[in-house]
């Protein structure tokens, strides 16, 4: 078998070292130096604060929004991060007085407390308060994102109304690849969609890590799994589902931007739920077409493909040297 | 210092000195992950596992028996049912010189180096490289397959293509085992022999390696690859070759070897009927390009056998490579549809399909599949021919991959290619592709083909008692 060699000049090799040594040297240092625990707190937050402040500048953040409701949901993420970082501010701050304000002075003996009811009962009930708060504002996002909300083209459960949709396709996930079905666009809709995942019909496109789109187009996912379980995320989309043995999960978007005809633009389909031994390689390409007409002209190619009855073209080292 | 001031103070914690040390210890362990190439000094191993002889092969399978898709591995079962199983390390005979064994790994390495360098055709065998550089073998290629290989493929198929990577026991079917150079998918045309002669391996195309990896094969635990490109599928597909080869000519040695058959270690078995041999050393020569098509007989015959395993191996990788480039030039020809294009399959051609599978897929794809028969393959796997009720199809669905696996068969799993008659045999087979895409789909078929494949009426044609 194949044995690890240590490669001394991965970076990845001297981290930890490097992060241990410091953890022992300040362990000596606070030995000496008393206001040692204070230094270091102070330098972490404002190292943490100055990143956030810096990451949106830099590219460091929330990737290209590319469905309809990637905004709302961005909405609410910088939300929530402005209130977890105003308290994470304050408490970071109540934390580094204490350490400054009673650094131990050798000879005194501290002062002992013993709790305080009116302290507690405040910050159990003003976090309980906001935290009611964001549970309440995001409900119109959560039932649009999973089809309760008004959208007429999802119906409550999914079950009729599936001839609203542009596109129907299954995404069945498994160690470690998506594999995808489309239904014929063309076709007659379906009056209980959610069935057609389980039984194929005959003009279906059948594809591997590949999910098509285009602006606009209201696509319907129904997603399964073979195996384990299994979660379509993808990021510009903000959308991500598990998907569970069993069980047929719907799911849509709706895409409002081109994307992935380019290695540069390429949108990833990643799974995010840890699925086994290669989960870090189950991943697929999500390509939104500039427009339907160049959709259509990719899905009609690969049913062609698909139908092929004539040998294929020569592919490998003897095809190229007669061209 | 007061006493309680003291207990505040760090320096009397004992756990001080050991604990980062632990915790340096343990993060350590987790480091150094970052080189993906193979060792340079790693060998391939030796082959170690059984060489499954089927020289009359159990047709059947019984009920109940391990796993479809898992290697056979109960030897007592195994031999109880006249197969052979020959084990390398019970070697003890030397049909060349006392030291085989490491005769045949010193012209393993020497052929196909190590998988850090992987190459294929020793330095001093010239011949042998250029045809391996025709075939795409080159040493750049093999060298980025071989790293994609330890990448993606490792875990399964193991470091020598032996298809007992580290995940392969929990998978079935089980991953392939490379070293025997036979391939399932192929699309290849036959090459006719005289009868008495060694037929010709049924070699794949390139394209059918690159369309393996492209598309995976469905139903079972092998992905796609598509989005490496094709220039790395082509690499890895080169790579595969280079593998397939090597274990080819390690099993074909140890294999007669350990039979101590002489017969098998030589390329060309003399026949009585010189004639016959004229015919047969003309058509390799055609076929494989072989020199001097114009030398006598015997000195033909003398030259294909051979005194020693290096003369051997170098023979025998010569053949080999020129058996692919020839298959590469030697597509199985695909008629044309005999129906009008786009548009509704018509009901005669259904029809038809349907007296053709039951006239003769049914003996083994009994009920449609849906009650096959366990069988065996070359491998010593036990496989089950596939149920067509399920609209998944292992060597891809285009119309074209069905009629491949119709006219040419699956050679190692003993499918046979199937007799579409001798009076309209395109349409004949097409009749059948038709009848097969549209049978997973019961609204596609015609109604009283319907009632016998899926109605109450249903006929278990060829089920089990």
């Amino acid at each position: 078998m194949t044995t690890q060699q240590i490669d001394l000049s991965e970076w990845t090799f001297w981290l930890p070292i490097a992060f241990t040594i410091s953890g022992i040297g300040l362990f000596i240092l606070s030995r000496f130096w008393t206001r040692a625990w204070f230094a270091t707190f102070t330098l972490t937050i404002a190292g943490v604060t100055a990143l956030t402040v810096a990451s949106p500048f830099v590219g460091w953040w929330l990737p290209a929004q590319g469905s309809s409701f990637s905004g709302e949901v961005d909405n609410l993420f910088l939300l929530i991060m402005f209130l977890t970082g105003l308290f994470f501010l304050l408490t970071e701050g109540l934390i580094l007085f204490v350490l400054w304000n009673h650094a131990p002075k050798p000879g005194t003996a501290p002062p002992h407390i013993h709790g305080d009811h009116r302290l507690e009962l405040i910050w159990t009930v003003v976090p309980g308060i906001l935290l009611a708060l964001i549970a309440v504002i995001q409900m119109p996002t959560w039932a649009r994102m999973k089809g309760l909300g008004n959208e007429s083209w999802l119906s409550a459960r999914y079950e009729s109304g599936g001839d609203k949709a542009d596109l129907l396709l299954t995404v069945q996930g498994r160690q470690w690849e998506w594999r995808v079905r489309y239904r014929d666009p063309s076709a007659p809709p379906l009056a209980r969609p959610l069935e057609w995942a389980t039984h194929p019909e005959a003009t279906d496109l059948h594809a591997v890590n590949e999910v098509h789109a285009y602006p606009g187009a209201k696509v319907r996912l129904l997603l399964r799994t073979q195996d384990v379980i299994h979660s379509f995320f993808v990021p510009e989309l903000r959308l991500k589902q598990d998907m569970l043995p069993g069980r047929t999960v719907p799911t849509w978007f709706i895409p409002t931007v081109p994307a992935g005809t380019s290695n540069e633009t390429r949108w990833e389909i990643a799974c995010a739920e840890l699925c086994g031994g290669n989960h870090y390689r189950m991943r697929g390409h999500l390509v939104i077409h500039p427009d339907k007409a160049s959709f259509e002209t990719w899905y009609s190619t690969a049913a062609r493909e698909q139908s092929r009855r004539s040998r294929p073209p020569e592919t490998g080292p003897l095809a190229r040297k007669t061209n | 210092m007061g006493i309680i001031g003291k207990d505040l103070m760090p320096q009397t914690h004992i756990n001080v000195t050991w604990f980062p040390a632990a915790l340096l210890m343990a993060l350590a362990t987790l480091s150094g992950c970052g080189r993906v190439e193979w060792n340079d000094d790693l060998e391939y191993p030796d082959r170690t596992s059984s060489i499954v002889v089927l020289d009359k092969p159990p047709d059947q399978a019984p009920p109940g028996f391990p796993l479809p898709g898992r290697p056979a591995v109960v030897p007592e079962w195994l031999t109880a049912r006249g197969v052979t199983l020959l084990n390398p390390a019970s070697m003890s005979e030397k049909p060349w010189s006392d030291n085989w064994k490491n005769a045949l790994h010193e012209e393993l390495i020497s052929h196909f180096a190590t998988p850090g360098k992987p190459r294929l055709g020793a330095p001093d065998a010239p011949a042998l490289t250029v045809l391996a550089n025709e075939l795409g073998l080159t040493e750049s290629k093999l060298a980025e397959g071989a790293r994609l290989y330890r990448r993606l493929c490792v875990q399964c198929h193991g470091m020598s293509g032996d298809g007992v990577g580290a995940s392969s026991a929990w998978l079935s079917p089980a991953p392939r085992d490379l070293r025997t150079g036979d391939f399932k998918f192929i699309s290849t045309a036959e090459h006719k022999l005289p009868s008495g002669f060694q037929p010709l391996k049924a070699r794949p195309r390139h394209e059918d390696l690159v369309r393996s990896l492209r598309s995976g094969l469905e139903g079972t635990s092998m992905p796609s690859f598509a989005l490496l490109g094709d220039e790395s599928l082509e690499a890895i597909a080169a790579y595969v070759l280079h593998l397939s080869i090597r274990g080819e000519l390690e099993f074909t040695v140890m294999n007669g070897a350990l039979r101590q058959d002489r017969e098998t270690l030589q390329l060309v078995t003399k026949s009585p009927e010189q004639e016959e041999l004229i015919r047969y050393k003309r058509l390799l020569s055609t076929t494989l390009e072989w020199e001097d098509p114009e030398a006598d007989v015997d000195d033909f015959v003398a030259k294909q056998s051979s005194p020693s395993i290096k003369a051997y191996a170098e023979k025998y990788i010569d053949r080999v490579l020129r058996e692919y480039i020839a298959a590469n030039k030697n597509p199985l020809p695909v008629p044309a549809y005999p129906y009008p294009e786009n548009q509704p399959v018509p009901a005669t051609s259904l029809t038809a399909g349907h007296t053709l599978f039951k006239a003769q897929c049914v003996n083994c794809h009994a009920d449609y599949g849906r009650q096959s028969d366990l069988r065996f393959d070359i491998w010593g796997s036990v496989v089950r021919p596939a149920n067509l009720t399920q609209s998944q199809y292992k060597g891809g669905r285009r119309p074209v991959d069905l009629y491949y696996r119709i006219a040419r068969g699956i050679p190692p799993c003993a499918m046979p290619k199937a007799n579409l008659g001798d009076t309209d045999p395109g349409r004949a087979g097409w009749d059948l592709v038709n009848f097969l895409q549209a049978l997973p789909h019961p609204d596609q078929l015609p109604s009283d083909v319907r009632d016998q494949v899926y109605g109450p009426s249903r006929i278990k044609l060829g089920a089990n008692p």
